[in-house]
């Protein structure tokens, strides 16, 4: 299982948390960036920061399977 | 002995009512409470003036300037500085950040920044080259546009070095003026641009040749760095288009922008989009400041009635606030528009402010030819363009507008005799400052409904609060970012910064401290200045800690047409947010916070403030 | 006149520089330990918006710079191609800087000798920094035959004066 949380205005377009049933180990960043995309909002993943719940950063070579709750959040507030 | 690492733990002061020049040190402590920065200022500002803030007129001589670095500049990439003072609009303290090469340089200097008191007589000008600092004549130079002041500059000194300076905006003591570096920066929220001009102020060049401060953990440091270049060089689509790209996703895509005042945050202008800029105007791309491995940076050329305009982007704030908001959607006369107000020294996001108010009351008909002394019309480049001007050097009923959006609603209720209220509706701004092209109808971009109703800056969009307090969705996270001194896009997670900030400080600054205590103090004095307010200006929470009206009008077009922000929400989260920070309902600080975060000097100002908002 | 095999240049492409100055901050990193812009051996100049020009030694094939040293502080690395100062007979007289045309040797307060481009002794940290930010301004190849190198060994601001009003004026 896989929760992923949401800060801010994403939990309020997305919802607060999301869990999904973890079938098969993919690269977390293509996971988050498609969840993003399916959500609306022209967001993907390199506007927004992938952390697990005590903040710490979570690389690009994590998988799917190797993490139970991530935090995810938007990276660019201005502009 | 405390060490110092990251920081020399020296300011620069010049105060120019005498000519005095000192250096004053700074205790590594306060660096430990404040870090730098923005909160350096607000302690700086609360130490001197806090006493007798609501008296002291902004843009009076007892105000003073604070230029500042923070231990990250330099060393994180991505750099900036920070410029404060008590602010001309609202009347708090505005940590102004800009990206500037005078940032590093007055670290080379041997300082941590740079603080100015007092007011010349003539025009002035500060020369900052390591130890030895001049204060030399401006008299020639009074009255240069920006492009013009930089080369001039260059030639007085005799040769390019970074300077931070004013247009006639800020000569003017226009209220939305900028203080400007490298042509198309600005410190723009706060209006410092009226400060510096006040005090007589052109420009401050910086030469510095030394070193950057040594830091504490150089292994830590070398590979943090690399870590974070890393990271930063990765965001291929922000390097390529820059926040240019906003001008169309930030209105198609999440229904945000500014368009004629606000009246609607949608638009499907393909040509208000990166692809068509880049291939008319962009001449370069990249363009980076000092030390970035981002480059959000382009800068862009057009040609509008024969004359060569040139600015960066338009980066987002810009092309929203000249263009959309001002119902300007050709794009080289936005370009034109953004270099004209570059040029002069305003603050673009709040001079877009004030002049969409303008129009909008114009076609309302609340105002007429008669107070303008032309038509203002959307869209319509001419008049524009003049009343930037108008503005800048406070013509005829530009010296209305040069008072920034709220101040001006005050003024032409007055002259029309209208409830301030039926003016102040239109006026997009809260606690005196313009709210940045970052709506908050639709719920899909940044800013949460009390983003601006809470924040200690007003309506500054880089300085948005938000909830969990504890998180970089508040403004906790915007104010360290200011006081490191960092770049916000080229910020990482929080945990990666502050393994920066430990390793060139040599601190153990935890999650734990920055969002219990570190945060929460500068918020809190920031907070108890805005409050004390003056000497024009007076925020009472129960009013003012509020949006601007538009927001709570529903979205007129586009897929989120109906959506506004619910009131409900915004008591309700301001309280929650509010509790979080340790403040009471009214985002008063408490006294037992106030003790926890080491103020013990304002538990008596606080006690004074409560009483005359008649809470218990 | 050969070039010897393995001599470096470093070429640069005006248009990809984003005037960053990462290549300053790699620099004296390297040569320094410490962040110190004034003591890199590459220099950004910016007269223009958007028009940044990094200077360096560009090698000259008649090495003016080290005929003109009186005291033999200076000399090729013929491996690299490089002009190395030896500190210890540097006497900062200044004849360096008089005899090249870009006026390029670094006089910096609180270094006892000039300081020039040393090609980090064939592995130049400057052109490694500005790749890594993705950049690729500043490229390494065989030193050119071309005497025409010489011609980059201008003053900064007459580079950078150049530039920018080929693209603005």
């Amino acid at each position: 299982m896989l929760c992923v949380h949401f800060l801010g205005n994403l939990s309020s377009s997305i919802g607060s948390k999301l869990c999904f049933e973890v079938e098969k180990c993919v690269d977390l960043y293509s996971f988050i960036d498609d969840l993003l995309r399916s959500k609306g909002g022209a967001l993907s993943v390199e506007e927004v920061l992938v952390t697990s719940l005590d903040g710490k950063p979570l690389d690009s070579r994590v998988s799917t399977c190797d993490v139970s709750d991530v935090v995810v959040l938007r990276l660019v507030r201005g502009g | 002995m405390v060490y110092l690492f990251g920081s020399w733990g020296r300011l620069l002061r010049v105060d120019l009512s005498t000519g005095r020049m000192s250096t004053e040190e700074i205790h590594p402590m306060t660096y430990r409470m404040y870090v730098g920065g923005r909160g350096l200022a607000t302690y700086l500002l609360w130490r001197e003036l806090g006493r007798k803030w609501r008296d002291v007129d902004p843009l009076g001589p007892e105000n003073i300037l604070t230029v500042l670095t923070g231990p990250l500049t330099g060393y994180y990439p991505g750099i900036k500085l920070v410029v404060s003072g008590k602010s001309p609009q609202s009347g708090g303290v505005v940590g102004s950040a800009v990206s500037s090469h005078v940032a590093y340089a007055i670290k080379a200097a041997g300082y941590d920044g740079i603080v100015v008191s007092g007011a010349s007589r003539d025009p002035v000008y500060l020369y900052v080259k390591d130890d030895s600092v001049e204060v030399r004549d401006a008299s020639k130079l009074w009255g240069l546009r920006g492009l013009e002041l930089v080369r001039a500059l260059r030639d007085d000194v005799g040769r390019d070095l970074p300077s931070l300076y004013i247009g006639p905006a800020g000569e003017n003591l226009v209220r939305t003026a900028a203080v400007m570096a490298r042509w198309f920066h600005a410190a723009g929220y706060g209006g410092y641009g009226a400060v510096m001009g006040s005090k007589r102020l052109k420009a401050i060049v910086v030469e510095g040749s030394g070193p950057l401060p040594p830091v504490a953990n150089r292994d830590d440091f070398a590979k943090l760095r690399y870590e974070v270049i890393d990271k930063v060089a990765a965001r291929t689509t922000f390097r390529r288009w820059g926040t240019t790209s906003g001008l169309w996703r930030v209105g198609y895509e999440t229904s945000s922008e500014p368009i004629r005042n606000w009246q609607e945050e949608w638009h499907n202008r393909e040509e208000f989009s990166h692809a068509p800029i880049e291939r008319k105007h962009w001449v370069k791309n990249p363009w980076a400041d000092w030390g970035c491995p981002l480059a959000c940076m382009k800068v862009s050329r057009a040609v509008v009635d024969g004359v060569i305009y040139l600015t960066d982007g338009p980066d987002y704030e810009m092309g929203a606030y000249l263009g959309s908001n001002l119902g300007l959607f050709e794009v080289d006369k936005v370009i034109a528009l953004s270099a004209i107000a570059d040029d002069l020294g305003l603050c673009g996001i709040q001079v877009g402010n004030v002049v969409g108010f303008a129009v909008e009351l114009f076609e309302r008909g609340m105002l007429t030819e008669d107070d303008v002394g032309y038509t203002l019309r959307w869209g319509d480049f001419k008049s524009l363009k003049k009343l930037l001007e108008d503005i800048a050097y406070r013509r005829g009923f530009g010296a209305v507008l040069a008072e920034g959006v709220y101040r001006s609603a005050v003024e032409i209720a007055k002259r029309k005799r209208l409830p301030v209220e039926d003016v102040l509706k239109y006026a997009v701004q809260v606690k005196g400052i313009g709210v940045g092209a970052h709506g908050i109808r639709s719920r899909k971009d940044y800013p949460q409904p009390i983003a601006y109703a809470a924040s200690v800056q007003g309506g500054d969009h880089t300085s948005v609060a938000g909830l969990p307090a504890n998180s970089e969705e508040s403004e906790v996270w915007s104010a360290f970012l200011d006081s490191a001194v960092i770049c916000m896009f080229t910020s990482v997670e929080e945990d990666t910064v502050l393994k920066f900030l430990n390793a060139v400080t040599g601190w153990s600054v935890t999650k734990d401290e920055l969002y219990g205590t570190i945060g929460p103090r500068i918020l809190s004095l920031q907070r108890i200045l805005l409050l004390l307010g003056g000497p024009d200006v007076r925020w009472d929470p129960r009013k003012h800690d509020d949006n601007p009206p538009r927001f709570y009008e529903p979205l007129p077009t586009g897929p989120y047409a109906g959506s506004l922000v619910p009131r409900e929400e915004v008591s309700k989260n301001l309280v929650e947010y509010y509790r979080q920070l340790g403040w009471d309902d009214l985002g008063i600080p408490t006294e037992e916070t106030l003790r926890k975060l080491g103020l013990y000097d304002a538990v008596d100002v606080v006690r004074a403030l409560r009483r005359e908002l008649g809470a218990s | 006149m050969s070039t010897p095999q393995g001599q470096l240049w470093i070429l640069v492409d005006y248009t990809a520089c984003s005037g960053c100055r990462l290549c300053e901050i790699a620099c004296s990193l390297k040569h320094e330990g410490v962040i110190w812009p004034s003591a890199s051996r590459i220099t950004v100049y910016e007269h223009y918006p958007g028009a940044p020009v990094p200077q360096y030694c560009v090698q000259c094939p008649d090495y003016p710079c080290v005929n003109a040293c009186p005291t033999k502080a200076l000399r090729v690395d013929q491996a690299t191609g490089a002009v190395l100062v030896d500190p210890s007979l540097c006497t900062l007289c200044l004849k360096c800087v008089e005899a090249c045309p870009g006026k390029i040797p670094k006089v910096v307060k609180g270094k006892k000798y000039v300081l020039i481009c040393d090609l980090c002794m064939g592995d130049p940290v400057c052109a490694k920094e500005c790749s890594r930010a993705g950049y690729n301004a500043l490229k390494v190849i065989r030193k050119p035959a071309n005497t025409g190198i010489k011609h980059y060994a201008k003053p900064g601001s007459t580079l950078a004066e150049e530039l920018g009003r080929k693209y603005f004026t």
